[in-house]
């Protein structure tokens, strides 16, 4: 069994530690016995339209001036692959690039590839620090730190939030996991790591293997602990 | 008469925090308290009274090392000087820095002031202190929590460059190399550098997003070797052989932003065989990459701060650490960097500790890294790290802790002076 991940613009969308998202989907992956790739896609390279997942990170301002080139290209192949039942994970700057269009400053847009029916607008007040919520029943937590907002149609990914001025956060759509929690979203809350994994395998992550195991319990007291910092 | 009592409270304070082993910041904020200008008026009064040059020493990593290199220079070739001590880097650290030397009525006798100054409060104080030189390090991946993003980092550091008649930057990090080429028409701008057989990925891996192609200078100062603590540069077209107080290729790269900032202060008096020797004589800067005592044998704290930092740390790294602690608490809010970094230096680790250690454990098994023992509390944790370790092949623990955990760390060891004094 195998399970192909993308790594889309590793370089330029990726200054929050995003590529935990993808550690966390292979590892777990590994050591469930499933053969799992890493291929990363750089702004001039074709994007592989027969991948499981595809992982989109967050980036500053000149992050996303660094991508806009690839924006058409990103908007053809991404499509299909996410039509074709790709899921696909995308964090803070990479969420908004898959709206229509994201606002940097005067005037001054990048495209996005369309996936979701949204614009990026930039907040007034810059949103930065950690939060407890859930997706689902399932409680999470995670870090913050952007200055855009998402304005469109679409379901909320993490709702019930506590600790930061927000009642919900990201965009939650067929195949679409889109959130602001960057860095260790999937490494801090491996259930959904998990279930991408089962979604496009067919195997079920293996619970009993020791490595699953500490790196679930390590998260879950993570989780524990940030509740804790928020005081809740 | 105010700026009297200032400096005499102020040191009163100064005597009772030492006493307590507390920071070095408290009498400082208590003189800006009673003279919140006190910093600009003890500079106007310095540059009015002799022509003294001002140096900032500023960017994201090789602040601290790099004030204490130009000090050690200056001081080397006779001037006295006036500096902050590392860290003390924000307004009260530098009025605490004033009261051992100033006089009751706020006169400073030196021939040279050398500061180090954070990036944002930076801004602020390059107004009342009014640079003559600056020395831009380099911008990374720093502090997100804080800064945001690395292009507002860039915009605090040409502001506070921007006084100077003179500015020194780093050519081997895209965007120093950036604010030199914005600098050149208007500015004395002298280059430093690393060759890129030495560096070829860069000295920090990080990449703030900046490619800015080089420009025509010809660097003052190049780092041409490394090997460990050995280091060779190139002044003037001629080998410099130094010893660094630390390991790593960021320390050569921070001696030759000294030196460059050295000779542009001292001019025709500058030389650089005595230059090499101050720098080789430096023992590490206090919790970077020093050693102290523990458990009957030598502890090497290295300093966990930010991603390219703690990278060049491990890179630095002779060997794969045999006794290793590691602990991160909330003075590091955002870890997520830790996912960044290329952990292969290290193969296990004894001990994980502080309220990050949780995150840092999560890091670690995804990394298949296995660990002793995670316990957020530290106390427990450094004893558990004392009992369960017991240097053999290397002779020495190691410790990689943030800022907050180093002061912890040193205090319960018993190293009670204050950072840099």
């Amino acid at each position: 069994m195998t399970l192909r991940i993308v790594h889309l613009y590793p370089r330029e969308l990726g200054m929050f530690g995003d590529v935990g998202n993808v550690i966390a989907l292979q590892m777990r992956a590994r050591w469930s016995g499933i053969v799992a790739s890493v291929e990363s896609v750089g702004v001039s390279d074709a994007v592989p339209e027969n991948a499981d997942v595809y992982m989109i990170g967050s980036g500053s301002t000149a992050g996303l001036r660094a991508v806009a080139e690839a924006m058409p290209t990103l908007a053809r192949s991404l499509t299909r692959a996410h039509s074709a039942g790709a899921t696909v994970v995308a964090i803070g700057a990479g969420l908004h690039l898959l709206g229509s269009r994201v606002d940097i400053a005067d005037g001054e847009s990048v495209d996005g590839a369309g996936l979701i029916d949204a614009t990026s607008t930039l907040r007034a007040e810059r949103l930065v620090g950690p939060l407890s919520g859930s997706i689902g029943k399932q409680g999470v937590t995670g870090y913050v730190n952007s200055g855009h907002q998402l304005i469109g149609t679409f379901n909320p990914l993490v709702e019930r939030i506590e600790g930061l001025s927000i009642e919900s956060d990201g965009v939650s759509a067929d195949g679409i996991l889109g959130t602001h929690l960057h860095g260790p979203f999937l490494p801090m809350n491996p259930k959904f790591a998990d279930d991408i994994i089962e979604k496009h395998t067919g195997v079920a992550v293996d619970q009993d293997d020791p490595r699953v195991s500490r790196a679930t319990g390590a998260a879950s007291h993570s989780r524990v602990a940030l509740r804790r910092e928020l005081g809740l | 008469m105010l700026v009297a009592l200032a400096v005499l409270l102020g040191r009163f304070v100064r005597v009772v925090t030492r006493m307590r082993g507390g920071g070095s910041a408290l009498p400082g904020w208590v003189v800006l308290k009673l003279v919140p200008d006190f910093v600009a008026r003890v500079m106007t009064r310095i540059q009015s009274d002799h022509a003294v040059p001002v140096a900032v020493v500023t960017g994201s990593n090789g602040k601290s090392t790099t004030t204490s290199m130009a000090v050690a220079i200056l001081e080397a070739h006779g001037k006295r000087v006036f500096s902050n001590p590392s860290g003390g880097n924000l307004p009260q650290g530098i009025a605490s820095a004033m009261l051992t030397d100033v006089t009751l009525g706020g006169t400073l006798s030196v021939d040279a002031v050398v500061l180090e100054l954070d990036e944002a409060y930076g801004v602020q104080l390059a107004d009342a202190v009014r640079p003559s030189h600056a020395l831009l390090l380099n911008i990374q991946v720093d502090q997100l929590n804080r800064f945001f993003e690395p292009e507002r980092v860039v915009e605090m550091v040409r502001r506070i460059a921007e006084p100077a008649h003179t500015v020194i930057v780093n050519d081997s990090d895209a965007n120093t190399r950036s604010l030199g080429n914005q600098f050149a028409p208007t500015h004395d701008v002298v280059g430093f550098d690393v060759v890129d057989r030495v560096a070829p990925d860069g000295v920090y891996g990080a990449n703030a997003g900046n490619d800015a192609a080089k420009d025509a200078r010809t660097p003052l100062v190049s780092v041409t070797a490394v090997d460990g603590v050995n280091t060779t540069l190139a002044y003037a077209g001629e080998p410099l052989a130094v010893r660094l107080p630390s390991p790593g290729v960021h320390y050569a790269v921070d001696a030759a932003g000294a030196l460059a900032l050295g000779a542009r202060l001292l001019g025709d008096e500058f030389d650089s065989s005595v230059a090499a020797s101050a720098i080789s004589d430096m023992k590490p800067v206090y919790g970077r990459g020093e050693t102290v005592e523990a458990f009957g044998s030598p502890l090497t704290i290295v300093m966990m701060k930010n991603h390219p930092s703690l990278q060049a740390n491990l890179d630095a790294l002779s060997e794969t650490p045999e006794s290793l602690y590691l602990a991160v608490d909330d003075g590091t809010p955002d870890p997520s960097w830790i996912y960044d970094i290329d952990l292969s230096r290290l193969d296990h680790v004894d001990v994980v500790s502080g309220s990050k250690a949780w995150q840092w454990e999560t890091r670690l098994a995804y990394a298949e890294i296995p660990t002793g023992v995670v316990e957020q509390d530290a106390r427990t944790a450094f004893e558990a790290f004392g009992t369960n370790t017991s240097p053999k092949r290397q002779k020495h623990r190691t410790a990689i802790v943030n800022y907050e955990q180093m002061m912890d760390l040193r205090r319960e060891l018993g190293y009670m002076e204050i950072e840099g004094e």
